[in-house]
């Protein structure tokens, strides 16, 4: 009984705590529309950011399996990491193979010279180590990072966007998403 | 092959997880599709019934797992401690939860497996020591089941780590961008709430139900010892009566002797004489045996021919019953009984048989007298006949046992008082269809006596 307590407590401590402060916005727009728009994993997050850009009238395309011929004619990517297994199983496709079709994406994003957003959505939820090495995969090559985290993903974030000097944005929920992608191109 | 039953038992577990996952498959699809649509739409419905489907899906994923642990334990663990039950069960789901997880290739959440296991607990202690309600209990599993797998569902336990699930959290990352948190917990608790009633209630429907049958039971066994004292005190009735009644018979016999005496005094008709002679011959035999119905002890040392003699005279082969085959050994040692009584034991034997084979196309009754070398004399009766079922064999020594509708059950019983009043032993033995032997053992009589 002790240990559930424990536990119970243990959990509303972590979630309650509140976020460092992080850059709100960007102070200025750093990509340009057309956007293309994928998730890293199969999750239904890409289609979410998707839905966000067009309320917030940003031009994109949205393709869930998205390849490097996509990216022609778009001047910035938009990849939304959240690993699904079944969403992966759904279309026929594993890990190995969705870090090569994003890396593939990342490398001529690099070759054009389109700016990279990371978005990750998942919270908590999605922490586990596919996830991780995928926001690690991602996140190298990105410029600028929005996330919806807690204060134990924080950390990771942090980290990351340190080491490979990115602008970052950690926010509690979902609903706050939007005024930093809406900062990256207006 | 027996003896690998444990790895047979752990291949089909294998199996059948894997068979579950390929063949939900096409339903987590289907919940895939919904989740888009309702981003698509912004539609909290397609949501929902997103949701509510994710439920069964992820139920049906587990919950074989949890009825196999649940029931192998019941089983396995049949008649031991209750603690070897508690520890196995726990042990069990979380391994083959595990397990399967693994086959399925998901994330292992152990919130809601804590509650499961707190179910299967409380449920093997209700039902310990009750097979009977084995698939009363399943079925208040399953719903229990369905109850704690409705709180994956709401949002209210995300920071307890309920609901982690690759579709779970699909739903519940695309509720946070419809902003249906609200309705997601309102369908969790509208779903958990009746059917965590409905489980309570069922589980003290069925306490109530096994404690009122394990009071018609004892009420049953009370009225059964009532009758079998009755019927105890019926027989005790009828022997005082009939003691009564064979006592009368004395004082008319007395009379036809002192009559009998008179006529032989004022006769002189030789005939008469000797009829008269006769008649108080007769009188005397009738009163020896009044004497010896009234007194059971009176005992009188007797040859087996003269006992035949009286079984003989009530057994009277009436042309349709069926033949009685008498093989009686030579130079049999004598017994000390009470003649009537032992008589009245064996008729009753041997009408038994006649009744068995009544119904035979070839119907055979033999019996067989011979002696031993520990001086005792042995009669066999063995027929033909239907023969009597083993749970029938049980009961026959019983006074009330009967299975015929006319009599009221004193039969073998009174056979057996009166063999053991004899030091005597009495044995039955009978194949359902092919007939029965009864054994009877009387004690010879020793030199001294």
């Amino acid at each position: 009984m002790v240990i559930i307590i424990l536990f119970f407590v243990g959990c509303q401590y972590a979630a309650n705590k509140n976020l460092d402060y992080t850059l709100p916005h960007l102070p200025y727009p750093i990509a340009e529309e057309r956007a293309l728009i994928t998730v890293a994993g199969q999750g239904p997050e890409g289609l979410i950011v998707s839905k966000m850009c067009d309320q917030l009238k940003i031009s994109n395309t949205y393709g869930y399996n998205s390849q490097t011929d996509d990216l022609d004619r778009r001047k910035s990517l938009i990849i939304v990491v959240g690993v699904s297994k079944i969403g992966m199983d759904n279309i026929s496709t594993n890990i190995s193979e969705e870090k090569k079709r994003i890396s593939d994406l990342l490398a001529k994003a690099n070759d054009q010279g389109i700016p990279v957003i990371m978005v990750y959505l998942g919270k908590g939820k999605r922490w586990d180590e596919d996830n991780k090495e995928m926001l690690k995969l991602v996140g190298k090559d990105s410029d600028y990072i929005i996330a919806i985290s807690n204060k134990v993903e924080e950390a990771f974030f942090r980290e990351l966007a340190n080491e490979n000097s990115i602008q970052f944005t950690l926010v509690k929920d979902i609903q706050r998403v939007k005024i930093p992608l809406n900062s990256v191109y207006k | 092959m027996k003896k690998y039953w444990w790895i047979v038992l752990f291949i089909t577990f294998i199996l059948v997880s894997y068979a579950i996952k390929q063949l939900t498959v096409p339903f987590s699809d289907e919940i895939l599709k919904d989740i888009e649509s309702s981003i698509t739409n912004t539609n909290i419905g397609l949501l929902v019934m997103a949701a509510v489907k994710s439920v069964i899906y992820e139920s049906i994923n587990d919950l074989f797992v949890y009825i196999f642990a649940y029931s192998f334990t019941f089983y396995y663990l049949k008649g031991n401690k209750l603690i070897y039950k508690v520890i196995l069960a726990p042990i069990l789901t979380i391994v083959l939860y595990t397990l399967n997880m693994l086959i399925h290739g998901s994330i292992t959440e152990y919130a809601i497996l804590f509650f499961i296991i707190c179910c299967e607990l409380i449920l093997l202690i209700i039902f310990d020591k009750h097979e009977e309600y084995y698939l009363s209990s399943i079925f208040i599993f399953i719903q229990l089941n369905f109850a704690f797998y409705s709180l994956l569902i709401t949002t209210i336990l995300n920071d307890y780590k309920v609901g982690y699930r690759d579709l779970i959290t699909s739903i519940k990352i695309s509720s946070d961008f419809l902003g249906s948190n609200t309705v997601l917990n309102f369908v969790s608790l509208s779903l958990f709430i009746p059917l965590i009633i409905g489980s309570i209630l069922l589980i003290l429907l069925t306490i109530l139900y096994s404690r009122r049958l394990a009071s018609e039971k004892r009420e049953k066994e009370k009225e059964r010892e009532l009758r079998l004292v009755k019927s105890v005190a019926e027989e005790a009735r009828i022997w005082q009566e009939l003691h009564y009644l064979v006592h009368d018979l004395k004082s008319p016999l007395m009379t036809v002797s002192g009559l009998t005496s008179l006529i032989k005094l004022q006769v002189n008709n030789n005939h008469i004489k000797d009829y008269c002679k006769k008649v108080e011959s007769a009188v005397d035999n009738v009163n020896d045996m009044i004497s010896e119905f009234l007194n059971n002890e009176k005992r009188r040392i007797t040859a087996v021919e003269e006992l035949l003699k009286i079984v003989r005279a009530h057994v009277v082969v009436k042309g349709t019953e069926p033949n009685c085959l008498f093989e009686i050994e030579k130079d049999l040692p004598l017994i000390k009984i009470n003649r009537i009584r032992m008589a009245r034991a064996l008729i009753n034997v041997i009408e038994n048989a006649i009744r068995a084979v009544k119904d035979r196309e070839d119907p055979q009754i033999s019996v067989q007298i011979y002696s031993n070398q520990e001086n005792e004399l042995i009669f066999i009766v063995k027929d033909n006949g239907v023969g009597i079922a083993t749970e029938d064999l049980k009961k026959i020594w019983n006074i009330e046992f009967t299975t015929k509708s006319s009599t009221g059950g004193l039969g073998m019983s009174f056979v057996k008082k009166v063999i053991e009043n004899h030091q005597g032993e009495i044995s039955i033995s009978s194949n359902m269809g092919n007939g029965t032997e009864v054994m009877i053992t009387l004690p010879g009589v020793k030199d001294y006596e």
